[in-house]
């Protein structure tokens, strides 16, 4: 355990001294965030007063809660494939290796700078919202803390099979498009999934960003209690229960099949 | 005197892929090699580019995985205890982008540590240390892309340091440092060696008057097997133990004085001796250790009433052994232009 504390450390020091050694790149990303809200408030003029948004304080305050969720899954997802990739292209995979660092150590280490990034990300985006667009938050982002790292960590177990895709295939992750573009059209990110017909709406119920969504929503916007979430909680440790294992199981396979295959460093 | 390294079959193959929608070969890049390295040795490996050298460092240190056979590394396996074979492991690889460029010499020295285990106040302490005998300290300040490749070399191996490791592993460590540095480097590699019986070094370069001077015992790698190993001593006797001897004598030598030579039985390599600054003669013949033909040569020189300018007598060099092993290899041109690839099950 002290050991996989000083990986994620250890990464996590590396990222952020990385991240502000290009002064320009981290500042644009926090004030893209902060954009993000902007981006949203134009549809927002559009859309007007939609009932379906009604009871979530209007399609801003709804969108913006959704696209925090999908920026999440964004960076979680594809942040640690994206380390792998971008380790093998500078050169630094194998001296990584070679440490005596486990491989749960990199595999959390690697992770840690993008979930803690994504979630500050997160929160600014909130916070402009609030502040500057005036959506009404009914709710404590404290409150809400235990549904987004719940999700985030489901998140971060899908991440571990696109990692595992990118050390056996190094390019190319159908998984991204199929769960990013599923999340995105059938997460009720933008819109209420029940606004699709019955035959496809169905399938978001299969995708943690739908309930990690919802339960953000009504803690946020509706003022409901953590308590109040206990369904979208169990069905979020679920599949986290589920895809943490295994992702971690086909990480750990994709390295060892690599190593046997000479291919690991291999841009 | 224990063994640090146990490698006993190692067979390993790559993948190749032939075509766009073919991957159904593979490449034998090691075969058959067995080797055991021993507690406070340093151990050169050299041979030809594309003779698996930097596929066994690599099997060693465990970053790939055998085929087939094992490799035991301070009694640890390199596969099942993975963990324990790269505690006892400094790795100093030949990639020259190994750090991260935007952050300076000592945080990146401070990430690998903390990889390793280390606390960041001795890390900080070993880092001012090993920087000092590497004479490297204002590197330490400075971002990795502004540094030269032999100065990020030096990060290399202080790296591969870092945690104290019982076996360091070198690939070409010397490769981009200034002739005084490298001389340097390899004080320190010796010393490091000897303040502790149970530290060893595996080390391959292509400079071989440093494996030469560094190693206790050397491999020849020929295409992808160990075609010799031992100290040098023994690898000279292994190829035959032979030495060169050159007799620089005054003037020309005619044709008679040359063929009472040759049945004195010294046999002149050319036969037809070459002229040296068109005035001396270069009389080059082999002998082996403790034979007569020296003194024979030289007495029948005397003889002949020439005068012998200088003498050099010079054992078997390892380039001349690679060379030699290379030419007895049959395939050596498959190896070189990429080795034998074998066709596996369609």
């Amino acid at each position: 355990m002290k050991q996989l504390f000083h990986c994620a450390r250890a990464f996590f020091i590396r990222d952020a001294q990385n991240a502000v050694s290009y002064r320009f790149a981290f500042v644009y990303g926090q004030l893209t965030s902060i954009a993000r809200t902007l981006l949203l408030w134009l549809p927002a003029q559009l859309v007007g007063n939609n009932p379906i948004f009604n009871q979530h304080g209007g399609f801003l305050a709804y969108s913006v809660t959704g696209s925090v969720m999908m920026g999440l899954f964004m960076a979680s997802y594809g942040g640690f494939a994206s380390a792998i990739s971008s380790e093998r292209g500078v050169g630094t995979l194998e001296s990584v290796f070679a440490t005596r660092a486990p491989l749960s150590g990199l595999l959390l280490g690697g992770s840690a700078w993008i979930v803690v990034q994504s979630l500050v990300e997160a929160t600014l985006t909130l916070a402009a919202a609030f502040l500057i667009f005036g959506i009404k938050l009914h709710g404590s982002l404290l409150s809400a803390l235990p549904i987004i790292i719940l999700t985030n960590l489901t998140f971060v177990a899908f991440g571990f099979f696109s990692a595992a895709f990118t050390v056996l295939f190094k390019r190319g992750d159908p998984f991204r498009l199929v769960v990013g573009a599923a999340s995105a059209l059938l997460g009720g990110v933008f819109y209420p999934a029940d606004v699709l017909p019955r035959f496809i709406s169905w399938i978001g119920e299969l995708l943690p960003i739908t309930h990690g969504a919802r339960a953000l929503r009504a803690i946020v916007l509706q003022g409901q209690s953590l308590g109040l979430q206990v369904k979208e909680l169990m069905i979020l440790a679920g599949f986290c229960g589920v895809l943490f294992p295994l992702g971690v199981w086909a990480f750990y396979r994709s390295v060892q099949l690599a190593k046997l295959d000479g291919t690991l460093y291999q841009y | 005197m224990g063994l640090a390294v146990e490698i006993a079959g190692l067979k390993k193959s790559y993948a190749v892929e032939k075509s766009f929608f073919s991957r159904r070969a593979t490449f034998q890049a090691l075969s058959d090699v067995d080797l055991q390295i021993r507690q406070g040795e340093i151990f050169g490996l050299v041979g030809r580019n594309g003779y698996g050298k930097t596929t066994l460092i690599r099997c060693v240190a465990g970053l790939l995985s055998p085929s087939e056979g094992t490799i035991r590394v301070y009694g640890h396996d390199t596969v099942s205890d993975a963990q324990e074979v790269r505690k006892s492991i400094g790795w100093v690889g030949a990639e020259e982008r190994s750090f991260y460029l935007r952050l300076t010499g000592r945080q990146n020295l401070m990430f690998f540590s903390r990889l390793q285990g280390i606390s960041d106040h001795l890390a900080a302490t070993r880092i001012e240390q090993l920087a000092d005998q590497l004479e490297c300290r204002p590197l330490l300040g400075r971002r990795v892309h502004e540094l030269s490749t032999g100065n990020r070399q030096r990060l290399s191996i202080i790296r591969g340091l870092l945690h104290q490791p019982r076996m360091l592993i070198l690939d070409e460590p010397t490769r981009s440092l200034d002739p005084f540095a490298a001389d340097d480097l390899r004080a320190v590699l010796t010393s490091w060696v000897g303040q502790d019986r149970t530290r060893s070094i595996l080390i391959t370069s292509h400079l071989l008057f440093e494996i030469e001077a560094m190693s206790t015992r050397i491999a020849i790698m020929g295409k992808g097997r160990l075609g010799a190993s031992g100290t040098l001593t023994e690898l000279r006797q292994q190829f035959g133990g032979g030495q060169s001897v050159q007799i620089v004598v005054q003037g020309p030598v005619s044709r008679d004085a040359l063929s009472v030579l040759q049945q004195s039985g010294i046999k002149l390599s050319p036969s037809d001796p070459t002229l040296v600054a068109s005035t001396d003669t270069v009389l080059t013949f082999e002998r082996m250790p403790r034979d007569d033909l020296l003194s024979k040569a030289l007495s029948q020189i005397e003889r002949l009433g020439f005068i012998v300018e200088r003498m050099s007598v010079t054992e078997l060099s390892l380039q001349e052994m690679i060379d030699r092993l290379t030419r007895d290899s049959e395939d050596t041109r498959a190896i070189s232009e990429g080795g034998a690839v074998t066709e596996v099950g369609q």
